[in-house]
């Protein structure tokens, strides 16, 4: 099982404990309990939408890096070459120039990840986790991750 | 995320006011210029922008405006035919310093113009925006799908005796882009079914803006959670999809035989 299928499991199977824990607590009338519960599945969700983000930025710096080597390697003529030449660190470009190697700057694809990313630092940048109020749909996030997995490659 | 307004300048239209009864906030996200050269002679594009809000009390007596430029340029060619511009500015009225706050407003007006650029008939030039009236609207479409899903569902349970659904508590609404542009929270409600009189499935809107989707509700029983999603266009007449949580890939249209799946003893 891929690790994109491990954390999309293990995502799941908290969230619908969760689930229950809340649909419980408001059966019961306890509301606080209730909001306790809705809060743990936005923390939950963060934690795991931050995980999951941090493997695909390992897969697109991979994919990257081995497609600016091989063109590197395997371009002859100088003058093709020099402009992959210039890129002496591959590994410190930055996450949105490793991403624009990889796919169309401004498609959808790239604009997706994009805000993934945007989000990934509002998360990973803030204080106050608690704060953060955007909403994220982790079924469309999963669907979309394993996607990439499979169609961002360098070769 | 989310679909945006738009704005068309073309030789007929250079300039568009707005108007607002609550403090504006206007998102320009981005430009595309299209050119319809028929000699295709390579040429300067450069142009202004000009945002000017203007806020007013009942009687115009008060008055004060604020100005901005955006300055766009690009050189047109057979190569380059339209230019897109990704400005992601946000403008908002500020009161003089002098006052201390907003509240002696009570109108806004935004106005658009396009400056120093002379259109050929079929050149246009779209401006892709968000403001404040948009999420507003967004907001109370939200409001009036899930009062509508709740009114069917309670169609769909009225023939079975055993089954009822109550609207319960209403819950508070205030995402991301309703606090970027200034549109304060709004309640919303939430439902249970329930089966003799028990609580079985709590209706839950979740969020509105969300990826791959025109809102999000949950469906949260004893088994788990279950989400509802609106996958039509925006403003358009919504397509419920039921996801189920542990079968991430299906997704079934929700209809009352979906739902007597999910809440069937």
């Amino acid at each position: 099982m891929s690790i994109v299928r491990h954390i999309e499991k293990q995502y799941f199977e908290i969230e619908n404990q969760y689930a229950i824990n809340e649909f419980n607590a408001r059966v019961n009338g306890f509301s606080i309990k209730e909001a306790y519960w809705k809060k743990k599945r936005e923390l939950n969700t963060h934690a795991y939408f931050l995980f999951l983000f941090t493997r695909l930025e390992d897969h697109i710096k991979t994919q990257s890096t081995q497609l600016i080597q091989k063109k590197q390697t395997d371009i002859s003529h100088w003058k093709t070459r020099a402009v992959w030449d210039n890129i002496e660190e591959p590994e410190k470009l930055h996450f949105k120039k490793k991403l624009a190697l990889l796919t169309e700057k401004g498609n959808t694809d790239y604009n997706t990840i994009a805000d993934y990313y945007k989000l990934r630092n509002t998360i990973a940048h803030g204080s106050t986790i608690t704060n953060i109020t955007t909403v994220v749909n982790m079924i469309s996030v999963f669907t979309n991750i394993k996607k990439y997995f499979k169609e961002l490659k360098g070769k | 995320m989310g679909a945006k307004e738009r704005i068309v300048f073309n030789s007929q239209k250079s300039s568009v006011i707005l108007d607002y009864t609550s403090k504006p906030f206007f998102e320009i996200i981005r430009i595309n210029c299209s050119i319809a050269d028929k000699n295709w002679a390579p040429r300067l594009f450069d142009a202004q922008l000009l945002v000017k809000i203007t806020g007013s009390n009942e009687n115009d007596k008060l008055k004060s405006s604020i100005e901005d430029i955006i300055s766009i340029g690009a050189q047109i060619s057979p190569y380059h035919k339209q230019p897109v511009f990704d400005i992601n500015r946000l403008f908002s009225f500020s009161n003089k310093p002098s006052e201390s706050n907003d509240r002696s407003y009570s109108n806004w007006t935004l106005e658009l113009t396009l400056l120093n650029l002379n259109f050929e008939n079929n050149d246009n030039l779209t401006i892709e925006y968000m403001d404040t009236n948009y999420i507003q609207r967004r907001v109370e479409d939200w409001d009036k799908r899930i009062k509508d899903l709740f009114q069917t569902i309670k169609s769909w349970l009225d023939n079975e005796r055993r089954f009822s659904l109550k609207v319960s508590k209403e819950q508070k609404m205030l995402e991301e882009l309703m606090i970027t542009f200034g549109v304060s929270e709004k309640k919303i409600e939430t439902a249970d079914i329930c089966y003799d009189n028990k609580i079985i499935l709590s209706i839950k809107p979740y969020g509105l803006w969300i990826i791959g989707g025109n809102g999000r509700i949950d469906l949260l029983s004893s088994k788990g959670n279950n989400i509802l999603v609106d996958t039509a266009e925006i403003f358009c007449k919504p397509e419920w999809k039921l996801f189920f949580v542990n079968q991430t890939n299906k997704a079934l249209p929700f209809n009352s035989e979906t739902l007597f799946r999910l809440i069937n003893p």
